[in-house]
């Protein structure tokens, strides 16, 4: 993933936030964990990098001063799949939404800890670097989806899903760890006509955590992001 | 002021209209207070004579003359000097009849007659006319309470309207309907004239030029509201209004309706209208002062808000940010001496401390969003469990908290705005936290009670004095002084107060004092649509 000469950096990673401040403290960060790191204040500089410098991620905050964050992630996508981290501010949830129903990969809510932000950045380059053709088996804490016999345990004991509820586990084990968006999965499961019928979703969710969450109330692998989607924790986001 | 006659002569006079629209009057009557009386009065009389007739036929009476006599004063006592007369007619014709009436077998008493017939008269006639004074009296201060009445339901109405546009509407809309005229409202405002009309028609041009000259008049407007002899549009009549305080309103009144009223009627209308115009302009007046105070009520609040915020800001925001700067500035100038722990603490300290400037800007924030009722709502079918989850992973100060939820699993589906709620749940979570021992328990429960779903947030504190349980939801409220107690702006609950409402539902304290734990309940509503929609997708 890396040219020869950078081999000691973990990968590239790009920054786009007008913000002179954040951006330093996030080279700082990301240089002491050993990513190569280039950076711009502008939409169109973050697009100019993008296609010269190759990056392997890019961090991109949405209030930009030329083009709109969600407009610069919209002539990304046309031409590129690279992984995009999304920065946002709290309450900018119809921005996230966007963003990611645009393809953008994760988001972080500023202000956010230095752990947070790395753990997403790794989780983000992971989920692209295994382009896996069919994990057939996902697992994380107790929970086991054989996705090639339709079978899934939580603890060893079997627990049997109507189809519906198999398919919307199975679209968020596909996509392990990241934020799914009520769109995303509404389409996904009940097709084009219902995107706006979120409660379908909450109520097949709820479901769906009695049958796998030992207290549905504290769920600790079908995770609520509040407004913006679900998420099926990943196995190093699982908190037990 | 003008004494108040007429409201009765002034809505018998809009009765007698073909139109007889007026407000609480049924068209059909219009045409039956004129004859009516002579029929009652004339139906007396043929009692009377029945009566009479059956007297004489038993024998008991031979001068039926003075039968008649109630009829005559009861026709005056209840209907006028007319129909008084009609039974006087009536009775010497029913006399006459019955006194001659060949079918009775009576006895000729032809000289009696006449003499009867004329002490009747001059007894019956002054008692008449002393009668009918007396009707007319009761009559008038009927009028005068009913034109009392009137004025007084007006004034009463217009004292209760805060809004000046409103009280405008309904003085034009109450004259409009005692006139049964058009009547539209004119005031100046900044270089434009403001008409205010009782009812959507379109405003003649003539009308509000006029308006517009009488309120410019460089003389200033005429100070009383006798119509100004300067030439009147077509029909109509412009008054003004003269208010100390909210400047002169002119008030135009449309030509009458074509119709039958008497100078009398006329002028007594002319005078309830005017006393009527004296009313508006003192509730005008009264609205404007009352406005006028309430401003600087309002001011003076807004300053009191204003000195509390800047002193709550410069604690919150100097504490933390004097922790930050102390803390990295030793990390640099010391980093060669300070021990590893050292460093640690200090690190930590940075980063606590800017978290809660985070937080302190988040209500501030918050509490900008509640000025002047600018939170709308996004309210969408959502789980209670999903904002109790999101709310308990951004709450801070809950570590090594042992926290509890009971949500029990079939709660209904509520209609909220996330978001809002999520803010007032981690307020309601981190107050909690603020004012317990650490590692206590915080207790999250929720339960469907009276169709509406009750959240609890429990903690095992302090407790909260029964006389202040209302107050801990008023800004700036502290349950300790801010120098020894927790950190916090003391915005937290009222902030949750106002967004709680915002979603339709009530917040309020329960704790019995003296160290047994604060309970805040949250109140929902249950929206119908939430079973149904269950029950329709049970079997997917």
């Amino acid at each position: 993933m890396s040219e020869p000469g950078l081999s000691e950096h973990l990968a590239r990673i790009l920054i786009v936030d007008d913000e002179p401040q954040i951006r330093r403290f996030l080279r700082t960060a990301l240089d002491a964990h050993l990513y190569a790191v280039a950076e711009t204040g502008t939409g169109e500089g973050g697009l100019d990098l993008a296609a010269t410098w190759t990056p392997d991620l890019v961090v991109l905050d949405l209030g930009l001063p030329d083009i709109d964050g969600i407009e610069m992630l919209r002539r990304l996508r046309e031409w590129s799949a690279v992984p995009v981290l999304v920065l946002s501010v709290r309450g900018g949830e119809h921005d996230k939404v966007a963003a990611l129903d645009l393809g953008a990969d994760d988001f972080v809510t500023k202000p956010f800890g230095m752990a947070e932000f790395l753990a997403r950045v790794r989780a983000a380059l992971r989920r692209h670097a295994q382009v896996r053709p069919g994990d057939a088996v996902f697992a994380v804490g107790g929970l086991k989806l054989d996705m090639a016999r339709r079978r899934l345990t939580v603890d060893g004991a079997e627990v049997r899903l109507s189809p519906k509820q198999y398919r919307l586990l199975n679209v968020l084990a596909q996509h392990a760890g990241k934020v799914l968006t009520h769109h995303h999965l509404l389409k996904e499961i009940w097709g084009p006509a219902h995107l706006n019928d979120v409660h379908y979703l909450r109520i097949f969710v709820r479901k769906l955590r009695n049958r796998i969450e030992k207290d549905p109330a504290r769920p600790r692998f079908l995770l609520t992001e509040l407004g913006v989607g679900y998420r099926l924790a990943a196995p190093d986001q699982f908190t037990g | 002021m003008i004494s108040p006659y007429s409201a009765s002569a002034l809505q018998t006079s809009l009765a007698t209209r073909p139109r007889g629209r007026a407000a609480g009057l049924p068209a059909d009557r219009a045409a039956g207070p004129v004859l009516l009386p002579y029929l009652y009065s004339a139906g007396t009389v043929a009692a009377s004579g029945t009566v009479a007739a059956g007297l004489m036929a038993t024998g008991l009476l031979t001068h039926v003359t003075i039968v008649f006599v109630p009829a005559v004063l009861v026709s005056a006592l209840l209907w006028g000097l007319w129909p008084a007369a009609l039974a006087i007619g009536l009775s010497f014709a029913a006399n006459g009849l019955l006194e001659f009436a060949p079918m009775l077998d009576l006895q000729w008493r032809h000289l009696e007659r006449p003499a009867e017939l004329m002490v009747f008269t001059v007894v019956v006639l002054p008692f008449c006319y002393v009668v009918v004074r007396a009707r007319a009296q009761v009559v008038e201060a009927r009028r005068r309470s009913a034109a009392a009445r009137s004025l007084h339901g007006f004034s009463q109405r217009l004292a209760g309207i805060r809004e000046e546009y409103h009280l405008r509407r309904a003085i034009a809309e109450e004259l409009s309907t005692l006139l049964e005229q058009r009547v539209i409202l004119f005031s100046l405002g900044v270089g434009t004239l403001l008409p205010i009309a009782s009812d959507d028609r379109e405003i003649p041009a003539a009308v509000a030029e006029a308006a517009r000259q009488r309120l410019e008049a460089p003389e200033g407007p005429v100070p009383h509201h006798a119509p100004h002899h300067a030439p009147q549009p077509d029909g109509w009549t412009i008054f003004i209004l003269d208010a100390a305080h909210a400047g002169p309103t002119a008030v135009a009144i449309g030509p009458p309706a074509p119709g039958p009223g008497n100078a009398r009627a006329r002028a007594q209308r002319g005078e309830l209208l005017r006393a009527m115009l004296d009313q508006a302009a003192v509730a005008i007046d009264r609205l404007q002062q009352w406005s006028e105070v309430e401003d600087a009520r309002v001011d003076e609040r807004a300053a009191r808000l204003r000195d509390a915020l800047i002193n709550s800001i410069s604690h919150d925001l100097r504490t933390p940010l004097a922790a930050v700067l102390g803390s990295a500035t030793a990390l640099q100038s010391a980093d060669g001496v300070l021990g590893r722990a050292a460093r640690a603490d200090l690190l930590a300290t940075i980063r606590e401390e800017t978290e809660r400037l985070n937080d302190y800007v988040g209500n501030v924030m918050d509490l900008s969003r509640l000025r002047g009722g600018a939170i709308q709502p996004r309210l969408e079918l959502t789980e209670l469990a999903d904002i109790v989850d999101a709310a308990l992973r951004r709450a801070r100060l809950l570590a090594g908290r042992d926290v509890v939820v009971k949500l029990p699993p079939d709660l209904p589906m509520l209609r909220l705005d996330l978001f809002l709620l999520q803010q007032a749940l981690v307020n309601l979570i981190e107050n909690a936290a603020k004012y317990s021992p650490p590692k206590s328990r915080i207790t999250i429960a929720a339960r469907v009670k009276d169709a509406r779903v009750e959240l609890d947030v429990s903690d095992t504190g302090l407790g909260i004095p029964k006389d202040e349980l209302e107050r801990v939801f008023d800004r700036f409220y502290r349950g300790v002084p801010a120098e020894s107690g927790p950190a916090g702006s003391g915005l937290g609950l009222a902030i949750c107060r106002a967004f709680v409402e915002a979603n339709g539902g009530k917040v309020h304290a329960i704790s019995e004092g003296g160290g047994t734990g604060a309970t805040f309940r949250i109140t929902l509503p249950i929206p119908d649509q939430a079973i149904a929609l269950e029950a329709m997708l049970r079997d997917e």
